[in-house]
């Protein structure tokens, strides 16, 4: 072989080929290609080989002479690749947990990550961390799956094409330039066709293409020899970092020369002290740039009211801990509100009864509110109300109980009392109000609380703070924090998308940049963002998805997930958390913060965890402990910071004038007509979560829709329409209309509407394309969460998918409907009663048997239960709120499919663990919901395994039905015997070609099921067996009590699950099923489930129990 | 009694009615046959479109666990026992008028059950590993697990498949020797000869048979019980309400029964008019199977008012839920169907005009057909689609494979049979001959009676 002779001509297939600058500069000169560093040349030995070649071919020879030796040795083809060097502590198989804290609306939760092999597969609560007590909510544990999208944005994308070439010997500039404006033509030519597959197109694509360069082309020289081509894309194109961060910062540097006129930031409602610190040094650097907040889970209207009260930073908790009496005002603050999970677990400790005596002391929780919330649900008295009344409500209570209870409100009050008249309302509510104010004003000091949703508006947050202060509860049970040094806020009123809408409008605006917000989807449909952003010079989009704002942007930046970032979060509760990355960023991306420091110190790549240490660092400098590494471990390692410098003043209450003029401008209520009311999405909460094929799947807890959202309407409105589920309606606020299917849902006000915000995206990924309705469209910015509105039956209908289509427990009452002496609609699943009831009866829960205990017989021996511990589990029916975590949990935890919409449609859902909704109450205007979680009880008399012809599920031991997925032939035949139906059978095979990158999600320590086989719960098996791995490592076969805890039990929220050892009468466990609550579900089988559930009781007020 | 009609009918001729079309079929052989093939293909898309996608292209679902598959089970399997009982029961009771219809029951039985087989191949999902259903020794010592109602099944069903295939084959075995001894083609007489087993008709040949045949006949006839009263346990042995009651296996039995001659009637009726057999299988023969009919049609008609008293005596809520719901229910009118067509239909039989008229029992046993399809549709589904837990009910509708698979199994049924009617007797010439007027020891005493 001839070398090739330099003097001959070079022929190059492209650019890229042609470039003499390598692609990856960094390793220097040589590039990756290149093993050697510069300067330190490979040693040529003149004879023509390398010192290297030399050992590689001695090696080889080496290794074949041995082959010779040994016959045939067969290795695997795959590469594998070991720990260069091993982590310390990494045990292979063994997960490591790593704390870390997420923000979920106005909600910061502490959490603890597990991480298999340096990816992380599941989200557990920090125990530590107040906010979420070692429990999590749904959107916590969905966001793993997020982290896993294969539909995140990966590169950057922009409307500008950009090519840089290098010149060879002897061409000259304009040879250079046309040399650019060919190539960047030749590659538009390209993308078309392959795009369009038609020649035409792309032909035309490169004439205007051509033409683009010689109207608005920019060329860059770096060099004489090197030049750079900017101009107009077709449209929105890939494009490569270098140049998007090129971009960036030259936007941002023209910024920082005219102090930020014309330059505007929209940001999320950001919770993290260094993100607000480097906010401010923005606003410090640029005094004339705007920035917005667009979020639609901001907890605005908590923010405004507290921070009038008790100064700007100031934040708004409450605590449950020791109140009787709550009354929630359109607030669903165990499902959606700020400190969902806090607040759960503080309500239902609350509601913990052991015995009758203690009904006196359990709290009474009363709901006003439009639709049916779960709070709604876990409610003794609801009262379906519009929205728009809510705030009138709350006045009403509040001059009753200074009117008819003398309740005195503080000094500082007066001016707020002043402001309050006594509303007219109806009989009903009136009566509802007397009782509410009667018994609040009787629960003693600070032991009631009035808590105002964040749909009200800062009225009804005004109201509720001086009814809170007439309830003594004030600085007790309702905590303002001080101004805290981490946050501070600037006007929350004048930085809305409202104003955002108005400054582009104006003009004033020429460059934006979206870090992380998409407020082209959720702006207000009156605002009509997406025309008045597309009015900009220049807009930026930085975000985790290519989103609707992504899409109309002139440059769309990926950013990191909150799993791969730096950061930190302060909790309501005033605690901070250092978040750290669980996985080196996916498609190196920056994190929001780490681009927004960016955009203060043009071109230079800013490091998340330099910025937020340093702004730790820079706190505690003035204390006397410094940040040492030490000090910063341990910060991480408990994911709490402690020793932050607070301010230890205590919240002034000031600001009653300011709240006191909140209070009276209120807007005036719905009281005619339809009213169209907004509330967050259950799954996708506000749209965040609308790519996330768990949520999407997940059942909303009332309406049990998956897949979409729904108009929901009462009976009653549906009966004036005409309307049946999934037939269309239209909806009108204002100008805006939807067609949007309706759903129809008893509990629902009269006359209103609900749509559920965060649904109905479309072009951000396959899971979200075609589920649900935007429902943001129809918003009115003046009246954003509640208005007057328009309903009309439509043409058509939709099928909407309701994994509970039917439910109705002895719905004729214990006697009603008997057939010739049979109820036989009668089903004593859900065993509830009231303190009263209780009292007089303590052994409530286990006198709903249809069949006497004497005649029950078994056809088939027990299985021998050998083994000195035996599991089982007790569910707390009382505690239980509903809110879906323990599904969610599980499908994290067991590796669960998601099946579509069409599967769900036909029964097909994968839930291990299903909440199952009953209504009851003779009035479906008004009635009570109750929730029960239902999955494998683990009978020890199984009708599962009887049936079973190849003995695939079989009783362990220790007391568990076992699923053999190996042995499993799919007859199906125990689904059908088991009378639980919390069998689910892989019908097809749903876990064929899961993308690689949402493999990573998956838990090694549970089978992946394949088509045909049945699964079900297995009581978390596997977290079993590590007890049992770590209790024999640990020198002992027993496993403490509590050191098995399955997912489901882990994420609850209100701690309604309780497992353990029930052969140990002092394991928890234990406890809870001896107490007179206790039953077991459909014992009339004598199916003896391991799973027993505590019967509910609820607290009525005497005074509304007759109504 | 006569049962062969018309004048003279010599053994020769007797031969040769009944060979002739097979050696010449009638256009409508060709026409029926035409008809099954193109489902046999449907059936044979279905089959390799399930095995590639899983048992989800039906549309069983949760709580629905067991669709048209199993109810097609049931009911091939219920089709098979008329043609155990006309053989074997009917033999011992020496029922001489079951030789003209038996062997064609037989066939039928035989082929029914082979439909019937397939189903609980197929509706598993993993049908790849459907051996594990086997006590197959093995070093891991997994055996089935023996309480399961379907391994139950597994033994009843290859059981009663080998006894009647054996039974069938052992009464074909002198007629196999005619069909060899007409043959014209090379191909025939090696196949007849092979089959035949060296039949040369002597003393001791008809000995051993006879012998053979009694024995079988007694083995047969306890599985003509077992088998349905088995299959019946894959429902009664369960805990839903609506599957768990003890009447099933006598009230399977007597379905099983009824749909058997109703299918019989379907197969025999127009066979006996294009082969021109009529003189063979008579009027008479068909009025004794109309007669079963009626019988056992009460009977279901009993076992279904039996249920619901059941239900409502024993006080059980589930129980009578179950009851109510089948018949005013989501699926009340396959409820409705199923009543009409198998409880008020063959009290028509009472009618002798229409229990002598071809035509009308035509009809009526499509009739049958489709109401104990129904019963199986009803008993199966009604039952899993509402059962204790209110909040997992749903509904089960079938799809184009569904269907595709109940027409594909009547193509596999239908072309079996009508290839038996091509290639075998159907009419079990020697015993028919037993029973000619020429063959009594009597013939020809009486005066004029031949002339």
């Amino acid at each position: 072989m001839t070398k090739p002779n330099d003097t001959l001509k070079q022929y190059w297939r492209s650019l890229n080929d042609r470039k003499s600058k390598p692609k990856l500069a960094v390793l220097g000169q040589g590039g990756a290609a290149q093993e050697f560093p510069p300067g330190a040349d490979e040693l040529v030995i003149s004879s023509g080989t390398s010192r290297r070649k030399f050992l590689g071919i001695l090696g080889a020879s080496t290794a074949l002479a041995g082959l010779e030796g040994c016959g045939y040795v067969r290795k695997p083809r795959e590469n594998i690749m070991p720990f260069d060097k091993r982590p310390e502590d990494l045990v292979p198989g063994d997960p490591i947990m790593y704390a870390t804290a997420l923000q979920i609306g106005g909600t910061v939760l502490g959490v603890l990550v597990e991480n298999q092999d340096g990816r992380p597969t599941k989200i557990e609560g920090n125990p530590n961390h107040i906010s979420s007590g070692g429990a999590t909510d749904v959107w916590a544990q969905a966001t793993i799956l997020d982290l896993y999208d294969p539909e995140r944005s990966r590169a950057p994308r922009s409307t500008v094409s950009v090519m840089s070439a290098d010149a060879v010997e002897g061409e000259d500039e304009a040879a250079l330039k046309g040399l650019l404006s060919a190539e960047t033509c030749a590659a538009t030519y390209d993308r078309v066709l392959s795009d369009t597959n038609s020649v035409d197109a792309a032909l035309k694509a490169r004439t205007a293409c051509e033409a683009r360069v010689q109207e608005s082309g920019r060329y860059e020289f770096t060099s004489p020899q090197s030049a750079t081509l900017w101009v107009d894309a077709e449209g929105q194109i890939d494009s490569d970092w270098g140049s998007a961060y090129k971009a960036l910062d030259e936007l941002s540097k023209s910024a920082a020369k005219t102090s930020g006129e014309g330059f505007g930031l929209v940001v999320p409602h950001s919770m993290s002290p260094t993100f607000t610190a480097k906010l401010r040094e923005f606003t410090a650097r640029m005094p004339k740039a705007r920035t917005y907040v667009c979020d639609p889970t901001t907890p605005v209207s908590s923010l405004l009211t507290a921070e009038a009260l008790a100064g700007g930073g100031a934040r708004v908790s409450y605590h449950l801990s020791r109140v009787r009496r709550i009354l929630a005002l359109d607030s669903d603050f165990l499902g959606t509100e700020t400190d969902h999970v806090r607040l759960s677990r503080e309500f239902s400790m609350t509601r913990r009864l052991s015995s009758p005596d203690e009904g006196g002391n359990m709290s009474r929780l009363y709901a006003v509110e439009p639709t049916m919330s779960i709070t709604g649900g876990s409610a003794d008295h609801r009262l379906p109300m519009r929205g728009s009344q809510v705030a009138d409500f709350a006045a009403l209570v509040a001059v009753l109980l200074m009117n008819e209870f003398k309740l005195k409100p503080s000094a500082a009050a007066v001016p707020m009392v002043k402001a309050l008249k006594a509303p007219k309302m109806t009989p009903e509510a009136e009566r509802f109000a007397a009782a509410v104010a009667k018994d609040l004003s009787a629960a003693g000091k600070s032991r009631a609380v009035v808590i105002p949703g964040e749909r009200q508006d800062p009225a009804t947050h005004a109201i509720a703070f001086l009814l809170n202060d007439l309830l003594g509860s004030l600085g007790q049970s309702v905590g303002t924090l001080p101004a805290s040094l981490h946050y501070t806020t600037t006007n929350y009123a004048a930085r809305t998308v409202n104003s955002l809408a108005t400054d582009l409008q104006g003009g004033t605006l020429k460059h934006l940049v979206c870090l992380g917000t998409n407020p082209v989807y959720e702006a207000p449909g009156s605002l009509k963002m997406g025309e008045a952003l597309d009015k900009l010079e220049t807009l930026v989009h930085a975000g985790y998805r290519n989103d609707e704002t992504g899409q109309r942007a002139n440059w769309h930046i990926p950013l990191s997930h909150a799993l791969e970032a730096w950061g930190d979060l302060e909790s309501n509760e005033g605690v901070v958390s250092i978040c750290q990355p669980q996985i080196e960023p996916m498609f190196d991306t920056p994190s929001a913060l780490e681009l927004l420091a960016r955009i203060l110190e043009p071109g230079k790549a800013a490091n998340g965890m330099t910025l937020v240490r340093g702004h730790w660092e820079s706190m505690v400098a003035s204390t006397r402990r410094p940040l040492t590494e030490k000090v910063w471990r341990r910060w991480l390692h408990d994911g709490i910071a402690t020793g932050v410098p607070r301010d230890g003043r205590p919240a002034s209450r000031s600001g009653y004038g300011v709240v006191a003029k909140i209070a009276s401008v209120r807007a005036a209520p719905v009281d005619k007509g339809i009213e169209v009311g907004f509330n967050l999405d259950y799954s996708t909460y506000g749209g965040r979560f609308a790519n996330n094929g768990w949520m999407q799947e997940l059942p909303d807890p009332t309406s049990k829709l998956v897949w979409d959202n729904a108009a929901i309407i009462g009976p009653q409105l549906a009966s004036s329409l005409g309307a049946s589920d999934g037939d269309m309606l239209t909806v009108k606020v204002g100008d805006s209309a939807i067609m949007v299917p309706c759903w129809i849902v008893p509990g629902q006000a009269r006359n209103t509407v609900s749509l559920s915000l965060g649904q109905g995206r479309r072009g951000i990924g396959t899971v979200a394309d075609g589920a649900g309705f935007d429902a943001y469209q129809l918003i009115d910015a003046k009246s954003p969460a509640f208005a007057a509105g328009e309903v009309s039956l439509g043409a058509g209908s939709k099928q909407l998918v309701s994994t509970q289509d039917w439910g109705s427990l002895d719905p004729d009452g214990p006697d009603g409907n008997a057939v010739l002496g049979v109820n036989y609609k009668e089903r004593t699943i859900y065993r509830e009663t009231d303190v009263e009831g209780f009292k007089k009866d303590p052994n409530f829960a286990q006198k709903g048997d249809l069949m006497p205990k004497t005649r029950l017989e078994s056809l088939w021996d027990h299985p021998n239960l050998e083994s000195r511990q035996q599991w089982g589990m007790s569910i707390d029916l009382n505690a239980c709120t509903g809110c879906n975590t323990c599904t969610i949990a599980c499908q994290a935890e067991n590796n669960i499919p998601v099946v579509g919409k069409e599967m769900c449609a036909n029964g097909r859902e994968m839930h291990w663990i299903r909440l199952d909704r009953y209504y009851t109450g003779s009035d479906e205007n008004n009635p009570e919901v109750v929730f029960q979680p239902v999955g494998c009880q683990h009978c020890e008399a199984a009708p599962c395994e009887t049936v079973c012809p190849v003995a695939a599920t079989v009783h362990s031991p220790d007391g568990m039905n076992d699923m053999v997925y190996n042995r499993c032939i799919g007859t199906r035949y125990c689904a059908n015997n088991c009378p639980y139906k919390v069998r689910r059978f892989n019908y097809f095979n749903f876990n064929l070609d899961i993308d690689p990158i949402a493999q990573m999600q998956k838990n090694p320590d549970v089978t992946i099921r394949f088509r045909g086989v049945m699964e079900k719960c297995s009581y978390c098996v596997q977290r079993i067996s590590q007890a049992r791995i770590d209790a024999h490592v640990a020198g002992t076969d027993e496993i403490k009590d509590g050191a098995v805890v399955t997912a489901c039990q882990q994420a609850c929220p209100a701690s309604a699950i309780t497992f353990g050892d029930i052969a140990n009468p002092e394991s928890a466990v234990s406890k809870q099923k001896q107490l007179s609550r206790s039953y077991t579900l459909l014992a009339d089988l004598n199916t003896l489930p391991r799973t027993s559930y505590l019967g509910r009781v609820r607290n009525p007020n005497p005074d509304l129990k007759d109504a | 009694m006569t049962l062969v009609t018309g004048n003279n009918v010599t053994f020769k001729q007797l031969t040769d009615d009944v060979a002739r079309p097979m050696e010449d079929p009638p256009l409508g052989w060709w026409l029926a046959f035409g008809l099954a093939l193109p489902l046999l293909g449907l059936l044979g898309v279905a089959l390799a479109y399930l095995l590639w996608e899983g048992v989800g292209i039906w549309g069983v679902n949760n709580p629905v666990g067991w669709g048209w598959a199993i109810v097609n089970f049931v009911f091939w399997v219920g089709i098979g026992h008329a043609g155990t009982l006309i053989s074997a029961i009917l033999f011992l009771f020496r029922q001489n008028w079951r030789t003209a219809v038996n062997r064609s029951a037989e066939a039928m039985t035989i082929f029914a059950v082979i439909c019937a087989g397939m189903f609980p191949g197929i509706h598993t999902g993993r049908p790849w590993l459907d051996y594990w259903m086997f006590p197959l020794p093995n070093q891991m010592q997994m055996w089935p697990n023996f309480r399961s109602p379907l391994l139950w099944d597994v033994f009843a069903v290859s059981t009663y498949f080998t006894v009647s295939l054996l039974f069938w084959y052992v009464g074909l075995v002198p007629d196999l020797a005619t069909m060899r001894d007409r043959s014209k083609s090379k191909i025939g007489q090696f196949a007849y000869g092979l089959f035949s087993l060296g039949w040369r008709g002597s003393t001791r040949h008809w000995q051993h048979y006879e012998k053979a045949y009694l024995l079988l006949a007694g083995l047969a006839t306890p599985l003509v019980l077992s088998v349905h009263t088995i299959v019946s346990f894959d429902f009664a042995v369960s805990n839903l309400p609506g599957w768990h009651t003890t009447i099933f296996p006598p009230y399977f039995v007597a379905g099983a029964i009824f749909s058997g001659f109703g299918m019989v009637l379907t197969l025999l009726i127009p066979l006996r008019k294009w082969y021109k057999l009529e003189h063979i299988i008579t009027i008479k023969h068909l009025e004794n199977m109309a007669k079963v009919i009626l019988l056992t049609g009460s009977l279901v008609g009993y076992a279904y008012a039996m249920e619901f008293f059941i239900a409502w005596y024993s006080g059980n809520a589930y129980e009578s839920f179950a009851f109510v719901n089948r018949a005013f229910g989501d699926y009340w009118w396959a409820y409705w169907t199923m009543v009409s067509c198998n409880v008020i239909s063959p009290q028509l039989v009472w009618f002798k005009k229409i229990r002598r008229s071809p035509l009308a029992l035509f009809i009526l046993s499509i009739f049958v057909n489709i109401g104990m399809w129904f019963e199986r549709f009803v008993i199966t589904v009604t039952s899993l689609h509402h059962d204790f837990m209110p909040s997992s009910w749903g509904y089960y509708t079938a799809t184009f494979w569904d269907v595709a698979f109940l027409l594909g199994s009547f193509g596999l049924f239908f072309t079996l049979f009508l290839l038996f009617c091509r290639f075998m007797p159907m009419i079990a010439l020697a015993e028919v001959k037993s029973v000619l007027p020429i063959a009594s020891p009597h013939y020809g005493e009486e005066d004029g009676h031949h002339e």
